[in-house]
C-alpha cells in the first residue's frame, strides 16, 4: 500500500508550495476586500506555521518535513522565500521556523479561570508576502518545481513522497502545462509517486467543486486540464477530506475548482496531511 | 492480588530510548495499573502522559476536575511568556495521550477497565476467550482517537453523559484469566487477524523478557507487521503469592 511510509526525522517528507502570482491575483475575492494574493499568502504563512508547530516539541524542532515555495509570474518562475531561505529549493522546517521574514505581535484574549479575561501578547510569523504581476508561466512553475524534487527523490528513497500544492486562478501563458504535470507526478519514493494537488481560486460567487472523481461537473476545458493534472487523493486524505464533511470518493482527485475562502483553507489543511509523524 | 506478570516498552527508534513518549505507572498493593501513549505531535506528551498515569495511580477517578488538576500541574512547569513563538503556537495547540486504566477489586473479582484513546485491554480467560476493550476490530485503529489533552477544550468529551458508558467496561476474573494492556501499534498488530488472534497471543505472551519482547517487536516492524511506534505492554494476572514485577 503506497503512502503509509512514517515520517520521521531519519526519512521525512517534502512539500512544495506552488503559487500563481500572475497580475490578475491582485483581483477581490468574491464577497471580501481582500485579493486573491493576499488571501492566499495569508493562508500559506499560516500552513507554514501550523507544520512549523506540528513539528516543535519541548526540547526543540523536529525535521519531519523539508519545504519549498515557489512563485511565478512576471519574470518566471522563482523561489518565494527571501534572505537565507532562498538558497536552496528545499528547506529543512527548522531553518523554515527559525528565519521568518518577521515576527508580528498580535494580542488575543485568554479565559483567566475567574470568569473574566486577560490579554496575552502572541507571536505570528511571516515568511511569504503576497504578490502579482505579470502573465502565468505555469510551465516554469511546475518545471522549476520537478527539478527541486527530482533529486529530493533520489536522496530520500524510503520517504512518504513530496506533495506539491499548486494554486492558480487563471490559465498557462507559457505552454499547455499537462505533461509537465504527468511527468511531475512520475517522480516516486518506494512509498508512492508525488502528489500534485490543484487548487483553482475563484474572483466569483459560485458553487465551489471540491474533490471530484470525474470531470463531467467542471465548467470548460481549462478545469478539465487541471482536474486531469492532479493526483488521486491517497486514501488517509480521503478520511482528512470526510473528517471536514465534504463528499469524497476512492476515485477523488486532489483539486478543487472556483474555490473561495473556506476551501482555500481546508485546500491548504488537507494537502498537508501527510501521514503519521512518528 | 492482581500482578504483573511482564512489562516492557520499545521507543520508535532503539537509539533514543530517552525519546519515548508512553508512560506506566501501577500500585500492586491498591491493584491500580495503568499506560498512557503520547500523542508524537504534541509539545510535551512524555511529561502528559508521565502525568496522567501517575495521577491516575494515586486517584482513579477520572472525571473534569481530575483532567484539570492534572493540566493545572502540566501548565505550572512552563513560562509561556519565555517561550519563542513556535514554542508559544505548540504548548497552545496542546499535549494529547491515551489512557489505559485499570483497578482492581479483589472482594468481587472485578476489574473495572477505563480506556480514553486508543490503547487497549484485553481478557483472556482460562477458557480460551477473549474479550477486549475499547476496540474489538484492527481497522478502528484507523480512526482518529479521542485523547486527552493539555488543551481543555478537547476535554469535553469527559463532561459527555455517555463518557463513563463509552470508556468504561467491568470484567470478572477468575483463576488462569490474564489482562494484556498495550499501546496502539501492539493493539493494531493483535486484532489485525481474528483466524491467528491465538497464535498472535501465543506469540506475544512467549516474549517475556526484555530481550525477547525487544526482538519480537523489531522483526515484527522489520515484516511491516505492526507499525513504527513507541509499544509498551503489561501482562497481569490473579496471583496468591506476592507478584514479581
Amino acid at each position: 500500500m503506497p503512502y503509509q511510509a512514517a515520517i520521521q526525522r531519519s526519512d521525512p517528507t517534502a512539500l512544495i508550495f506552488l503559487v500563481d502570482q500572475s497580475g490578475s491575483m491582485a483581483d477581490r475575492m468574491a464577497s471580501s476586500e481582500r485579493t486573491k494574493a493576499q488571501f492566499v499568502s495569508d493562508v500559506l504563512n499560516r500552513t507554514l506555521m501550523n507544520l512549523v508547530t506540528r513539528c516543535t516539541k519541548s526540547d526543540g524542532i523536529r525535521d519531519y518535513f523539508e519545504i519549498g515555495v515557489i512563485g511565478y509570474g512576471g519574470g518566471g518562475a522563482r523561489n518565494g522565500f527571501h534572505g537565507v531561505l532562498s538558497t536552496s529549493p528545499l528547506q529543512p522546517i527548522s531553518q523554515i521556523e527559525a528565519n521568518p521574514l518577521r515576527v508580528e505581535d498580535r494580542k488575543r484574549k485568554v479565559d483567566d479561570g475567574a470568569g473574566g479575561f486577560l490579554e496575552q501578547s502572541v507571536k505570528f510569523p511571516v515568511w511569504f508576502e503576497p504578490k502579482a504581476d505579470g502573465g502565468t508561466p505555469m510551465c516554469a512553475g511546475i518545471t522549476s518545481a520537478a527539478e527541486a524534487l527530482a533529486n529530493w527523490c533520489d536522496a530520500h528513497p524510503q520517504s512518504y513522497p513530496p506533495t506539491v500544492l499548486h494554486v492558480t486562478d487563471g490559465e498557462s501563458t507559457d505552454g499547455d502545462p499537462e505533461a509537465l504535470a504527468d511527468t511531475l507526478r512520475q517522480f516516486h519514493t518506494s512509498d508512492g509517486n508525488v502528489l500534485l494537488l490543484n487548487l483553482h481560486v475563484s474572483t466569483q460567487s459560485g458553487q465551489p467543486v471540491q474533490f471530484p472523481s470525474t470531470d463531467g461537473a467542471l465548467p470548460d476545458q481549462y478545469a478539465k486540464l487541471l482536474f486531469r493534472m492532479s493526483s488521486q487523493l491517497p486514501e488517509h486524505l480521503i478520511r482528512v477530506a470526510q473528517e471536514k464533511g465534504i463528499g469524497v470518493s476512492f476515485e477523488s482527485r486532489g483539486f478543487m475548482f472556483n474555490a473561495e475562502a473556506g476551501e482555500i483553507v481546508n485546500f491548504f489543511d488537507i494537502g498537508t496531511r501527510a501521514s503519521q509523524l512518528r | 492480588m492482581l500482578g504483573i506478570n511482564f512489562q516492557a516498552s520499545v521507543p520508535k527508534s532503539l537509539s533514543e530510548q530517552e525519546a519515548n513518549e508512553d508512560a506506566v505507572s501501577f500500585d500492586i498493593d491498591r491493584g491500580i495499573f495503568a499506560i498512557s501513549d503520547g500523542a508524537s505531535e504534541s509539545f510535551d506528551s512524555k511529561m502528559w502522559a508521565r502525568l496522567l498515569v501517575t495521577r491516575f495511580v494515586q486517584q482513579p477517578a477520572v472525571n473534569p476536575e481530575w483532567v484539570s488538576a492534572i493540566r493545572q500541574s502540566y501548565e505550572a512547569d512552563w513560562d509561556f511568556d519565555a517561550m519563542t513563538w513556535s514554542q508559544q503556537a505548540a504548548f497552545d495547540r496542546g499535549s494529547f495521550a491515551t489512557l489505559l486504566g485499570v483497578e482492581w477489586r479483589e472482594h468481587t473479582h472485578e476489574l473495572e477497565v477505563i480506556a480514553i484513546g486508543d490503547s487497549l485491554a484485553v481478557h483472556l480467560d482460562a477458557a480460551g476467550s477473549c474479550t477486549s476493550h475499547p476496540y474489538r476490530q484492527a481497522e478502528q485503529f484507523n480512526e482518529r482517537p479521542r485523547l486527552l489533552s493539555t488543551n481543555a477544550e478537547a476535554n469535553a468529551f469527559v463532561s459527555s453523559s455517555t463518557f463513563y458508558s463509552e470508556s468504561c467496561a467491568v470484567w470478572h476474573l477468575k483463576e488462569h484469566s490474564r489482562v494484556l494492556l498495550m499501546t496502539d501499534a501492539l493493539g493494531q498488530w493483535l486484532l489485525t487477524d481474528p483466524d491467528s488472534f491465538h497464535a498472535r497471543v501465543e506469540l506475544l505472551l512467549s516474549a517475556n523478557n526484555e530481550s525477547a519482547f525487544n526482538q519480537f517487536v523489531l522483526e515484527q516492524r522489520r515484516l511491516g507487521a505492526m507499525r513504527l511506534d513507541d509499544t509498551t505492554f503489561m501482562s497481569l494476572s490473579i496471583s496468591k503469592g506476592v507478584p514479581s514485577p
